[in-house]
């Protein structure tokens, strides 16, 4: 057995126990929870809980509607478009626009992305209990620097430059990322769950049946995932990801993923993802995506076919060189 | 030195939380310091992934036309609200915010992000279903 759990692991298990209470599950006919349909994953709630909150892990109702207030006033007039973390990061700083990540330039308009919910917590990781990242290895910390020392000096030599997204390449198992498209279809057998996400039109197709992984020397764009029933709970296991897969902008080689899927009531199948990199964060950490029942349909994201984008990205920065030589610079 | 970005800046740029981007960063297609207004007449609209593409002319005061490509987001949220690309007919004037390529080759046509993009009588573009964009020609008893 090459893994090794660490007590840690068994948390999401211990805290969301509380699941079983939902008596309506709906089942497939082999007795199993049905969890066939289109999820969504349009949660304001951030990964990492602001430090104005502290240790505390849950607003007030108060709250909850103060925020919805601010969100509504912030993002359905057509402003600039927030992703992400900003979404609930300008609520809370109570900005009276939203200014984009990527100000010289901006993006478009905030009609182009969806609305997001705001949830009663203050963090999607629920360990390490103050709502944070654990700190990062130090050899984590010197890839980032090496990393970044590389991207300033060769942001776009080549499409190989770009990140796998950019490149429509994948957007990576498991895609966290809210009210981006965070769409999954689930559809189930006796034998398997297959789970689709939506960016970028990739499907896990998860035996139940638990057992061995894949060889190590077999590495997988999405990594081999091996699933098992525990009770009413999904529980999946993957490992074996390839040298080029990445997780949070950073290598996945040695990441190893724990996901509990499990229905907490009829809207919700609550997604608890227990994420062990021991060469990137000191310790294992979980946090928790509530996916929300949605009546829409799963959209095909074509991102190759139609990707202008890196062309123009490609383009320009030949035309900041061909400005920079004819400026006189050192090329 | 040809590039002028910052190892800090690309530090902070990997701390960004997950999910905090779109597909991509505008800034690395589109130049800051070419700024532009455009009103024009759209011609096409590409509803395509990662972005969907607007296409306008634009006409100078001598008369002459140049096609301008406007850059969007993933139309996939739009189609979850029923706004499709009938939403924007061919024939729609709007007026579009944005900056222009850092390729300004113009091929197949000139580029620009559109930051902002309302119709010419200000209206957001796909904001609630009280217009489509479509010219007001007395075709649609409800204008």
């Amino acid at each position: 057995m090459r893994k090794v759990l660490h007590p840690i692991m068994l948390l999401p298990a211990l805290l969301f126990t509380f699941s079983a209470s939902y008596a309506e599950i709906p089942r497939a006919p082999n007795g199993k929870p049905d969890f066939q349909g289109v999820w969504a994953n349009n949660s304001a709630t951030p990964l990492e809980r602001p430090a104005v909150f502290e240790n505390r892990a849950t607003l007030t109702d108060e709250e909850v509607a103060e925020y919805t207030a601010k969100h509504d006033e912030l993002f359905t007039g057509g402003g600039e478009a927030a992703f992400g973390d900003s979404v609930f990061n300008s609520i809370i700083n109570n900005d009276e626009e939203h200014e984009s990540y990527d100000p010289d330039t901006g993006n478009y308009n905030h009609f182009w992305v969806v609305d997001r919910e705001i949830e009663n917590r203050t963090s999607l990781i629920v360990d390490p209990p103050n709502g944070r990242l654990p700190p990062l290895t130090k050899d984590a910390t010197a890839r980032d620097e090496a990393r970044a020392a590389y991207v300033a000096a060769h942001p776009s030599d080549s499409y190989t430059d770009r990140i796998n997204s950019d490149r429509c390449i994948t957007y990576g198992m498991p895609f966290i990322a809210a009210g981006y498209n965070g769409y999954f279809q689930i559809a189930q057998s006796a034998n398997h769950v297959a789970i689709m996400q939506e960016m970028a039109h990739e499907t896990r197709s998860i035996p139940v049946s638990g057992g061995q992984h894949l060889p190590a020397k077999v590495r997988l764009w999405n990594g081999d995932s091996v699933g098992r029933w525990e009770g009413d709970t999904f529980v999946v296991e993957t490992e074996n990801y390839s040298s080029k897969s990445t997780f949070m902008q950073r290598t996945a080689l040695s990441l190893s993923l724990t996901e509990r899927f499990t229905l907490i009531d009829e809207e919700t199948l609550q997604w608890a993802l227990t994420v062990s990199d021991p060469t990137t964060w000191i310790q294992p950490w979980t946090m928790v995506i509530n996916l929300k029942k949605s009546a829409d349909a799963i959209y095909e994201y074509a991102c190759h076919e139609g990707n202008m984008s890196m062309e123009g990205i490609l383009a320009g920065a030949r035309a900041e060189e061909a400005e920079a030589n004819a400026a006189g610079g050192n090329e | 030195m040809r590039h002028f970005i910052s190892i800090a800046g690309c530090v902070l740029a990997l701390a960004i939380p997950i999910g905090s981007t779109a597909h991509h960063a505008f800034s690395a297609e589109f130049d800051k310091d070419r700024p532009l207004q455009l009103e024009g007449t759209v011609t096409k609209v590409r509803w395509i992934n990662p972005h969907a593409w607007i296409y306008i002319e634009t006409q100078d005061d001598e008369g002459t036309a140049t096609e301008w490509m406007i850059e969007g987001g993933t139309p996939n949220a739009l189609m979850r609200t029923g706004i499709t690309r009938k939403s924007l007919p061919v024939g729609s004037e709007i007026v579009v915010s944005g900056y222009q390529s850092k390729d300004r080759s113009c091929r197949p046509a000139c580029k620009a992000n559109g930051r902002d993009m309302t119709f010419a009588d200000g209206r957001k573009l796909f904001m609630g279903s009280s217009g489509t964009g479509a010219p007001i020609d007395g075709s649609d008893p409800t204008d």
